[in-house]
């Protein structure tokens, strides 16, 4: 299928405007050029809600915005309702057109808003006989189905902002999935399958009349069935739930891609406030530890006059044995007094007076002064020895005050940027995105349990199953009598067999075909021939690229190789699907680095030449170097700008 | 002759102790009347101010004074009156302690009252590291 023409009505930035692609020139290559908001992404997105109504790559501006155009919406009355359409008109092969026409109605209620009144979707086509079909509803959704299938639509349109990321999003469950549509084992499972085994039962169960064990056995057999029926539904749940919720961590991830951790910087926020509080707390105490210190050694600094000058008498008089005092003057002055010697009781004569007299006149320090002398040369000498230590003591405390309130800095200036960081965020809509997505991760890992769970019990439910198919058969073996319904019944349990291997060996033979070109196409298009040795795409559908050297390098390939394999792969399975749809890229180039965008637009080139290739690119995309390559093998190319107050694109042929 | 049971301030500096109190008498060793005493009586010293008490009023008991604080007391009053003896008149001892506490707590309340809120004790440090180094102390 190739598209011919895109008919967009009232669509977003689409007043009224036809894309025509119909031209080919050897290279199917078709170019639209234009800055961003001018509409290149609801191209895309209105093929997608052309054919499967939905808008998967609006960008948080149009998705803010209704469908319709809003200068449209401006220029008629409130009350009144206007058309929105959109068709793609499409080449099925060279004489059998299609045309898919997706038309809404839409009321406008007021100024600021519209309301759809209805919808409705036909394809219309030619049958054999030249006759013009209408198909409508269902049926037009089956049309759909069978030319380009909704479940693998991510294969033909793409986002190229995406692109590189490709393999991370399109899991082995999805491939599987795609794998699975394309060859069409649907047909053989739903219908044949499934007939057969109802008929199978039917025979068993007209069978089991003749034999009462047969029943037995064939009521155990359908109730295992049914359990192992009920455990598959559940796995596809769990892996439908499982890539539901990849999808969204996805999405939000990317919706959160710059914007800060509210929840983590809420913790580190109260982190950095409680080492303020606690750091302020321990200076505030070192402070007061330090100005007690300070007190003491000030007052020994300001007193340190009369310190050292009564410690300079005191050692003075100590060294001239003066303190501590070997006569008592008080003692001396009480003899005098009395004329009496105190000790030994003799009554003092004149030359005995005038000696004591001599003896206290030589005695300047009374005990009770030199006492105190002493007591303070004690205290004294010991500030004195206190005084260095105290000092150190100080520039400690000094020390340690710095380095908290170097700290305390620190920790500001901390908290400073994460407010810094936070200005201007929504935090509590933030942290709900945070929730959210946190949500999605818990719903992936509880299903990933449960799956788990659910495979290990299918597993064993398939031995019971198997098990008691033995023993149904050897029961219907017992029964002579119903040789005819036997041979039916084996005929059946074989055919069933034969449809389920060759279910297996389809799906086993499409993906080796799709590995196999897949490596083919990539090695052709790749420009690092040397470093690339291999492509594997393993059972369950998990695709890997393997490195000259031996090793799995999928991981760390630049986002040019990995568009590259991505464009391989959805080439291949383009080929073997038989599903020959366009390709549809927009922004192509936008994550592949300079030197490479000329090689990637070579190779689109090329690609062109076998396949409808319609590339949306904005105009530094376009650099000189990349339309000095594409320029001499486009079909068509279009500028599309934005006009009357930037409501509604236009068109122009280049 | 006996030993006073306490030491006096001036009446009028009562106002000043409290004056100063939030911003230098706020540690844990300055909370107690003693070691403002001392403090001021320091200040005065260094400042080698000493004011005569006009209004004498009690401030705190002597025996609160450890023999460490009359130590300094008498080394105070060695220096000011250029003689031991004075240590057996523990009533002029008192005196002389009294009045450079007198002089300082003055000094005190004019410094806070220029300076700005919480800065005291940050030029305190830094007077008298210089005034360590003019004494050639250590």
């Amino acid at each position: 299928m190739r598209i011919d023409k895109i008919y967009l009505k009232n669509y977003r930035q689409f007043r009224e405007l036809e894309i025509d692609l119909s031209e080919k020139k050897g290279y199917d290559l078709h170019i639209i050029v234009g800055t961003n908001g001018t509409g290149k992404t609801n191209i895309l997105n209105s093929i997608n809600w052309c054919l499967y109504n939905e808008e998967p790559h609006l960008s948080k501006d149009s998705a803010r915005l209704p469908i319709p155009n809003i200068k449209t919406i401006e220029e008629i009355e409130d009350g009144e309702t206007f058309p929105v359409e959109v068709e793609v008109r499409a080449e099925i092969d060279p004489d059998n057109n299609i045309r898919f026409i997706r038309k809404a109605v839409f009321r406008k209620a007021d100024k600021k808003s519209v309301t759809q009144q209805s919808s409705e979707f036909e394809v219309v086509f030619t049958d054999e006989r030249d006759n013009t079909i209408i198909a409508q509803d269902d049926e037009a959704i089956d049309w759909v189905e069978r030319t380009v299938p909704s479940g693998i639509r991510e294969f033909f349109f793409f986002d190229g902002e995406r692109l590189d990321k490709y393999f991370r999003e399109a899991t082995g469950q999805k491939i599987r999935h795609a794998v699975f549509q394309i060859s069409q084992i649907n047909l053989l499972k739903n219908e044949l399958e499934r007939k057969i085994e109802i008929m199978r039962r039917d025979l068993t169960n007209m069978a089991s009349r003749a034999n009462p064990n047969i029943e037995e056995k064939l009521k155990e057999l359908e109730k295992t069935k049914k359990i192992i029926s009920n455990l598959e539904k559940q796995i596809e749940e769990c892996n439908d739930q499982i890539s539901i919720a990849i999808d969204k961590i996805q999405e939000y991830g990317e919706l959160l891609k710059g914007i800060p951790d509210i929840e983590q910087m809420e913790v580190d926020r109260q982190n950095y406030k409680n080492n303020i509080e606690k750091k302020n707390k321990t200076r505030i105490e070192k402070e007061s530890d330090k100005e007690i210190l300070l007190t003491g050694y000030g007052e020994t600094v300001m007193l340190w006059p009369a310190i050292g000058k009564s410690l300079r008498i005191i050692d003075e008089k100590k060294n001239n044995k003066q303190i501590p005092p070997t006569i008592d003057k008080d003692l001396l002055d009480s003899i005098l007094k009395s004329d009496k010697c105190k000790i030994c009781g003799q009554v003092l004569d004149i030359d005995a007076k005038s000696y004591v007299q001599k003896i206290i006149d030589d005695t300047n320090v009374s005990s009770e002064v030199a006492a105190e002398l002493l007591q303070m040369g004690f205290y004294l000498h010991e500030l004195e020895n206190g005084f260095k230590n105290n000092e150190q003591k100080i520039h400690r405390i000094g020390e340690e005050i710095n380095q908290l309130e170097k700290e305390i800095n620190e920790n500001d200036l901390n908290l400073i940027e994460i407010n810094r960081k936070l200005s201007g965020y929504d935090e509590q809509k933030i942290a709900e995105l945070h929730n959210i997505r946190k949500q999605f991760e818990q719903t992936h890992n509880h299903n990933q349990r449960r799956l788990g769970a659910f495979i290990a019990e299918i597993e064993q439910r398939n031995k019971t199953k198997d098990q008691l198919q033995k023993e149904l058969d050897g029961e219907l073996r017992k029964a002579d009598h119903i040789e005819d319904l036997k041979k039916e019944i084996n005929f059946c349990a074989k055919s069933l067999e034969i449809l389920q291997n060759t279910s297996r060996c389809i799906m086993e033979e499409t993906r080796e075909r799709i590995q196999d070109r897949t490596k083919e196409l990539f090695s052709d298009l790749t420009w690092k021939k040397d470093t690339f040795r291999d492509i594997i795409i393993d059972e369950d559908y998990n695709i890997d690229l393997i490195h000259s050297a031996g090793y799995s390098f999928l991981g760390s390939i630049s986002a040019g190789e990995s568009e590259l394999l991505a464009l391989a792969f959805t080439l291949a399975l383009h080929e073997i699907s038989g599903f020959d749809a366009p390709i549809l890229i927009d922004t192509p180039v936008a994550r592949i680095s300079d030197t490479h965008r000329n090689k990637f637009a070579k190779i689109l080139s090329e690609v062109s030449q076998n396949k409808q290739v319609l590339l949306l690119f904005t105009p530094s995309e376009y650099s000189i170097e990349v339309s000095s390559i594409l320029d001499s093998n486009y079909a068509t190319k279009y500028s599309l700008t934005l006009s009357s107050g930037e409501m509604v694109a236009n068109m122009e042929a280049l | 002759m006996s030993k006073p049971d306490r030491l006096y301030i001036d009446e009028k500096d009562r106002d000043l102790y409290s004056k100063v109190e939030k911003e230098v008498f706020s540690n844990q060793l300055l909370n107690e009347r003693k070691n403002q005493f001392l403090f001021a009586l320091s200040i005065g010293f260094r400042n080698e101010i000493r004011a005569q008490l006009e209004t004498r009023e009690g401030f705190f008991r002597s025996e609160y004074l450890l023999p460490k604080d009359v130590s300094l007391i008498n080394a105070v009053a060695i220096y000011a009156t250029d003689s031991i003896e004075i240590l057996s008149n523990i009533k002029e001892v008192y005196r002389i302690a009294e009045e450079y506490a007198h002089g300082g707590i003055r000094i005190l309340h004019d410094e806070i009252a220029t300076n700005q809120v919480g800065s005291y004790f940050k030029m305190f440090e830094k007077d008298i590291y210089e005034l360590k180094k003019s004494l050639n102390i250590g």
